[in-house]
């Protein structure tokens, strides 16, 4: 303590920043934080006030110079270097009791909750399904609602069946309740859009118009509005206010009566007279009010004197149980003393306080309630005993014996004055379970009403399927049968008119046949089928279905929401925006209308995220399985475990296909900045365009048309994928090539992929550029080819702005340049290869169209856009054509809503536009797609090719070696040339190919750099050489460390690979599933498994690998921690990490087999799983039993450790100390 | 170190500090010695602003646990400025409670903390009064017009002044 204080003299001129006052021999001035001049010293006692105060869960630290503040226990002179043993087992009881109940608490929350509704929801659909069916399911009440609609195979009790079909059922609903949690969240977060979007008070107002409210109406509330005011005023009113604030009432209602006159409607005065009737009683229940209040006042104030006597009287027991009774007599003698002090404190205090109680009451004033406040005032008592008590017990004890101790730890300074220790004082040792109870109230979990919790969840279950499954289902029900009734009837009669039309027919003609056949006809094809199917369906005879369960259901809602839509109509056809909708109907109408637009938004935008994103991966998944197999099966079926779950299937499909989307968009966003002319894509909506409002478009066009629009570019992607995809993979596929499919599961591919694919994408950036320049010089080509460069990239080519006809094929063939000066017409040209020698001729056509100038062009500008002009943008045809051909083209929406659209930027360029436009852009997508195949194809095969070798001989030599330690013969082909994609090469040769074009890259810079600057000298040649060696062997040793990692890397892996994945995947899976499938399985564990290993361990080592390859300095240090130590760490973790997966794995395998001593399926798995078995036999047990003792030690040593202290600190500490800041000190 | 009575303390060497050397422009003392929690203090408009010339007096009044807490600010009459609301109380960041602020305008450093003191609130609220701060403004009548139509705000402001000084 005496180190951290200062020096005395030095605190005289000092000053605490918070209290302003200086530090004292009992109260220290300290320097915890780096704050220097006026603001340096702080008490302890004003940082912890400011700390509790600023109340925030961060550590604490200095609002200005953020140093955390350091505090450190202080510990009382006696304290033990051991805590007693009882206080360690009470403790460790405490916590174990704890652990459990916190255990049995998750447990509930979990049964309760995570298991038990979904259960409980299928148990309640099933029992509505038993309403409803009228009949069982299967043979049994119990059993139909345990299986529900599953089939029950062999005995319905077997614990096995039990099991299974409670797992798909829990599964099954868990799905159910999911998706319809996401559906209403979904349609809840779209409500908020819709009610928020401008466009849909727009559409309410055309519909029906504005609402307005009638003057009587309006002046109704005005009056409301003041009453209100009184209402919320009267709290703090007192007679005197009620006076002034009534004439304000009346000065307001004069005002009124001024709005009155001048709405010039109806019988005001009797208005007025009831406002003034209103605010006479109001008065004078605000008078009675204030009495009422000034009484409870008096009351209460007489309440607080007694209250503070019977506080004095009681201060001498204050804290009588902390102390023991040696402590009580000098207390008690301290406490005349205290005493005194208290008076004049208490007069201090009154004016703070009894004002403070002041305000206190103003709250609660309007009723005053004896229990509450005499509550309130024993809190208040409790508090202030609290507070004085303590700090005159610290007074006194200060006056008493001479210590430093802090006032609030008084208890504390006293056992440490006493020398005792303090388990041995009864009194203080915490009473049971004081542990459990303290964090049992602080925990959220633990506070948490289980019970209530699971009750509210089946209540609203419950509630759910009953309103949005039972009824529905019931009234639908009844409405189909009144259907069919009906129909029934009138398909009976109109039987009956038909025979007797066609008898009597019969009887007329005499001789027709056909119409005795039409009669059966439609009596055979048509009512013959609809009555059975409605007797089948009304007499329930056919097992039940979850059609016949819907069937009513969806009528009910189908019939709901088409009476809305009726609704809406009939009132949008009586209202005008000049005849509004008022009142309920109003209000009924504006929430009708939110939940159709809502339904309608719901619909459009789950198409085109989920419908149009899941199709979208159903056909990439088809035209890319080739890649993969040339199985006709589609991938996923292929997956077990995806194959099983339709929703899983859906999940992969939607996401493929949303990945699609997302690198398209990425496609069309990086072509619009960088290539094209702004304002080609104005029809694709680009993601900065401020108009693109999603949630407002959805809203405000007509729902046909927005389904066309999608339906159109639906149409577009399937081509895309199709052709674009499919072309390449579907040849490939059908010649049979060797190319595919792919093989991804080779041994090393994700290892490669985890390595190299972070080196390719960190130069992603290089990639990108090149990558982009290709694209533009591919567009360049195309839209040349096409002769779109005017259209696509802007600017003028004159050249393109006709074609060149040739005298003669030989003309063409010597490729004859025209005079692209002087253009002629085709006659023209005709007359002139007939009349001179000119072998090419440059013949004009086309026109000169205005187009959109940027992609945000507005909607409405876009149609007058588009039109031929001349050279000097006048129209070439009159202006009423040009209108006509607008409104073809473009028919307006149902709601015009281009007037509200954020910008509108109406510029236009002219451009050039060639004949058989649409044939030409066709043209030019199908170049563009020449360059796409050229660009991924033969980028994959190039990579292949310059992958292959490396991956076949280092994949060669670690199957060599996998081979050689675990004794089993693994068939292995190399074929270092071959066409054959393989995972591995591709992604090496990328990554080969990235630094190619890297050392491109600087090597162009360079280049560049050189022709402006003047190389400056090298060094001398044989420093050259020493450099170039140092440099070498720096590689070399670093290299030959990476590799030495590597390989102990990659041993241990693949041991872990083949042993805890491969081999039980064998056992188990071998039979159950294809080849494929098991192979994608087996590499998605394998790529788990590497992702902890070797992905770690590769970007802790990046950093470095980079230095070491270039040469630079390595430091040994560095790779000791970075690249040994983990190893070694590895070989401690793994073997446990093997023994685990081998134990499940021989566990299930040796079921059967008749081994029954443990140790022997132990050292038969030794000797089975071992790579080097004679050697792992003896070391892997003994590696593994020092690595589990080594853990349990270190955990346990460390547990007691953590529980002594705290222990310590609760029992024998004095109290924290702040430390100084150390950087202060050295200012000193 | 009892708590009570820190406040009366601080306050108490506050004033004297205060007094023994104020800075321009600033005075400042309890309304009354019994009661040191509610201060009168007078304001000089800063040179080279509208306000310049005039004098605003303003009331502070102090929480119980200041200087844990931030005092309160209030211009008796309330002036036209961007930052003080219509009934003449100030915002400023300097002012408002410590914590991290829930909108997230006001760093945590900028808000409340007991090293600050009644000196350099009224320096801060000068310095508001040259440099109002439209971001986080308080009468948004002042706001606007500060904004849109900086001479008509400042003939406003000068004619108040002239106003309050009797002019």
């Amino acid at each position: 303590m005496s180190e951290q204080t200062v020096d005395s003299s030095h605190t005289e001129l000092h000053t605490c920043r918070i209290c302003q006052g200086e530090g004292t021999p009992e109260d220290p001035l300290f320097y915890p934080c780096k704050c220097r001049g006026s603001i340096k010293y702080i008490h302890q006692f004003c940082l912890e006030e400011w700390l509790n105060h600023s109340g925030r869960n961060k550590k604490p630290a200095c609002d200005i110079c953020k140093t955390e503040y350091n505090f450190k226990t202080v510990y009382a002179e006696n304290t033990p270097d051991r805590v007693p043993i009882t206080l360690l087992l009470r403790k460790l009881r405490d916590s174990s009791v704890y652990f459990l109940s916190y255990a049995f608490q998750l447990g509930a929350l979990f049964f309760g909750c995570i298991l038990q509704i979904p259960l409980f929801w299928a148990f309640c659909t099933r029992f509505i399904n038993w309403i409803i069916d009228r009949k069982t399911i299967h043979s049994d009440f119990f059993v139909s609602m345990i299986y529900g609609d599953n089939p029950v195979v062999g005995d319905p009790y077997d614990t096995q069946n039990l099991f299974e079909n409670l797992l798909s059922t829990y599964v099954s609903s868990l799905t159910a309740i999911l998706a319809i949690i996401a559906i209403f969240l979904f349609l809840y977060i779209e409500h908020e859009w819709v009610s928020k979007d401008p466009g849909f008070k727009k559409l309410i107002k055309k519909k029906i118009g504005e609402e307005h409210r009638s003057s009587n109406e309006w002046i109704q509330r005005a009056v409301d509005r003041i009453g209100q005011r009184q209402m919320n005023d009267g709290a703090d009113a007192r007679q005197v206010d009620i006076d002034r604030r009534l004439e304000d009432n009346l000065r307001n209602l004069a005002n009124l009566n001024r709005i009155i006159e001048m709405q010039n409607r109806g019988d005001r005065e009797e208005i007025i007279a009831d406002a003034v009737r209103m605010l006479a009683e109001r008065r004078e229940e605000f008078a009675q009010r204030a009495l009422q209040q000034e009484g409870a006042e008096r009351q209460q104030r007489r309440r607080l004197e007694r209250a503070d006597r019977h506080n004095r009287n009681r201060m001498n027991f204050a804290d009588r149980h902390f102390v023991n009774d040696v402590m009580q007599e000098q207390l008690r003698n301290a406490m005349a003393a205290a005493g005194e002090q208290e008076e004049n404190d208490d007069s201090e205090e009154d004016p703070d306080f009894v004002p403070h109680s002041d305000n206190e009451l103003d709250f609660d004033d309007s009723e005053p309630e004896d229990d509450h406040i005499l509550n309130e005032m024993n809190h208040r008592d409790m508090d202030f005993d609290d507070d004085s008590g303590s700090d005159i017990d610290g007074e006194a004890f200060d006056n008493l014996v001479d210590n430093n101790a802090h006032a609030g730890n008084v208890v504390q300074a006293n056992g440490a004055l006493l020398g005792q220790p303090f388990p041995q004082d009864q009194n203080l040792l915490p009473e049971e379970g004081e542990f459990i109870e303290d964090i049992l109230d602080q925990d959220f979990i633990m506070s948490l009403p289980v019970l209530w919790i699971i009750a509210a969840a089946d209540v609203i279950i419950i509630t759910f399927l009953i309103l949005a499954y039972f009824f529905p289902f019931v009234i639908g029900k009844f409405v189909l049968s009144t259907c069919y009734f009906t129909v029934a009837l009138s398909s009976k009669v109109s039987l009956k008119i038909l025979n007797v039309f066609s008898l009597s027919h019969y009887l007329i003609a005499g001789y027709n046949n056909l119409n005795p056949s039409l009669t059966s006809l439609i009596e055979g094809q048509v009512i013959k089928p609809l009555l059975s199917f409605f007797e089948a369906y009304s007499s329930g005879d056919s097992p039940p279905s979850n059609f016949e369960r819907l069937t009513p259901v969806i009528t009910y809602f189908a019939i709901v929401h088409s009476s809305i839509l009726l609704f809406l109509k009939l009132k949008t056809q009586e209202h005008s925006p000049r005849n509004p909708l008022k009142g309920t109907q109003r209000k009924i109408f504006v929430t009708l209308f939110d939940l159709v637009c809502t339904l309608k938004i719901f619909l459009i935008l789950g198409i085109e995220l989920v419908v149009f994103p899941s199709y979208c991966g159903l056909l990439l998944e088809f035209v890319l399985t080739p890649l993969f197999s040339y199985d006709l099966k589609l991938l996923s079926s292929k997956i077990d475990v995806i194959s099983k779950f339709i929703f899983l299937r859906l999940a992969v499909n939607w996401g493929i296909g949303t990945t699609y989307m997302f690198f398209f968009a990425l496609f069309v966003g990086m072509t619009r900045r960088f290539i094209l002319r702004p304002g080609v894509l104005f029809f694709i909506r680009s993601p900065e365009d401020p108009n693109a409002r999603i949630v407002h478009d959805a809203l405000v066009r007509s729902l046909r048309l927005q389904l066309s629009r999608i339906g159109l570019s639906g149409l577009i992607y399937t081509l895309f994928i199709l052709i674009g995809f499919g072309v390449v993979t579907l040849t490939l596929k059908s010649i049979q090539s060797e190319i595919l499919p792919i093989d991804i599961f080779s041994l090393g591919f994700f290892l490669n992929l985890a390595i190299f694919g972070t080196m390719i994408r960190s130069n992603k950036e290089l990639l990108t550029k090149y990558v982009r320049q290709y694209w533009s010089r591919a567009f360049k080509i195309a839209s040349a080819k096409s002769r779109l460069s005017s259209f696509i990239l802007g600017g003028s080519n004159p050249k393109e702005r006709g074609y060149v006809v040739y005298k003669d094929i030989i003309a063409w063939l010597r490729g004859a340049k025209p005079d692209y000066t002087s253009p002629k017409s085709k006659i023209e040209a005709a007359e002139l290869f007939k009349t001179t020698n000119i072998q090419a001729i440059f013949v004009p056509d086309g026109n000169l169209v205005r187009a959109p100038r940027s992609d945000t062009v507005s909607r409405k500008f876009v149609r007058k856009l588009f039109i031929p002009v001349t050279k000097d943008d006048i129209p070439l045809k009159t202006a009423e054509e040009v209108h006509r051909y607008e409104n073809a083209k473009h028919p307006l929406d149902e709601f015009d809503d281009s007037e509200d659209e954020l910008t509108t930027t109406n510029q236009y360029e002219i451009v050039y536009r060639p004949p058989m436009f649409g044939a030409r852009v066709i043209l030019l997508v199908a170049i563009l797609w020449i360059f796409a195949v050229i660009l991924i194809t033969g980028g994959t095969m190039v990579s292949n090719l310059i992958g292959k070798p490396i991956v076949s001989i280092s994949d060669s030599v670690l199957i060599h070696f996998l081979s050689w330690a675990s004794g089993i013969e693994i068939q292995h082909s190399v074929s270092i040339f071959s066409l054959k994609l393989e995972g591995s090469s591709i992604v090496l040769g990328m990554a080969i190919i990235t630094e190619i074009v890297k050392r491109y890259d600087q090597y162009i810079i360079n280049k560049h750099l050189a022709e402006n600057e003047e190389r400056r000298a090298g060094p001398s040649f044989a420093q050259k050489v020493i450099t170039f060696l140092i440099g070498i062997s720096y590689r070399a040793g670093g290299a030959a460390l990476i590799t030495a990692n590597c390989i102990f890397n990659m041993a241990w892996i693949s041991l872990i690979l083949s042993l805890c994945v491969n081999r039980p995947m064998n056992y188990y899976l071998k039979d159950s599933i294809t080849e494929e499938a098991f192979s994608l399985v087996r590499s998605v564990l394998n790529l788990v498994c590497l992702s902890i290993t070797i992905q770690p361990s590769f970007t802790r080592t990046k950093r470095k690998l980079i230095p070491i390859l270039t040469g630079q300095d390595i430091d040994l240090n560095d790779l000791m921690t970075d690249l040994l130590i983990p190893t070694l760490k590895k070989l401690m973790i793994y073997p446990g990490l093997v023994w685990g997966f081998q134990a499940l794995f021989a566990y299930h395998r040796l079921e059967n087999v008749s081994i029954h001593s443990y140790i022997e399926i132990f050292i038969s798995l030794i000797r089975e799983t071992a790579p080097v078995p004679k050697i792992m036999i003896l070391i892997h047990p003994i590696v593994l039993f020092t690595h589990v003792i080594y853990k349990i030690w270190v955990i346990s040593t460390a547990y007691f450790r953590e529980l002594q202290n705290e222990l310590k600190k609760k029992y024998y500490s004095k109290g924290q100390t702040l430390q100084n800041s150390m950087e202060n000190e050295e200012s000193l | 170190m009892p708590p009570k009575g820190t406040a009366q303390r601080r306050l108490l060497k506050e004033y004297q500090q205060l007094t023994k050397d104020a800075p321009e422009g600033i005075v400042a003392g309890p309304v009354s010695e019994d009661n040191l929690f509610v201060w009168d203090c007078l304001l000089e408009g800063p040179e080279g602003t509208p306000y310049e010339n005039g004098v605003f007096p303003a009331r502070l009044v102090f929480p119980s646990d200041y200087p844990l807490s931030p005092p309160k600010l209030t211009f008796t009459p309330a002036i036209l400025h961007p930052n003080i609301y219509a009934n003449g109380e100030v915002c400023i960041s300097i002012l408002h409670p410590p914590g991290e602020d829930p909108n997230q305008y006001e760093r945590a450093e900028e808000r409340w903390s007991p090293v600050q003191n009644v000196e350099k609130i009224l320096l801060s609220v000068m310095s508001m009064l040259s440099e109002p701060n439209v971001e986080s403004g308080a009468n948004i009548d002042a706001c606007k017009l500060w904004r849109d139509d900086r001479k008509a705000f400042e003939e406003q402001v000068r004619s108040d002044v002239r106003k309050s000084l009797g002019l």
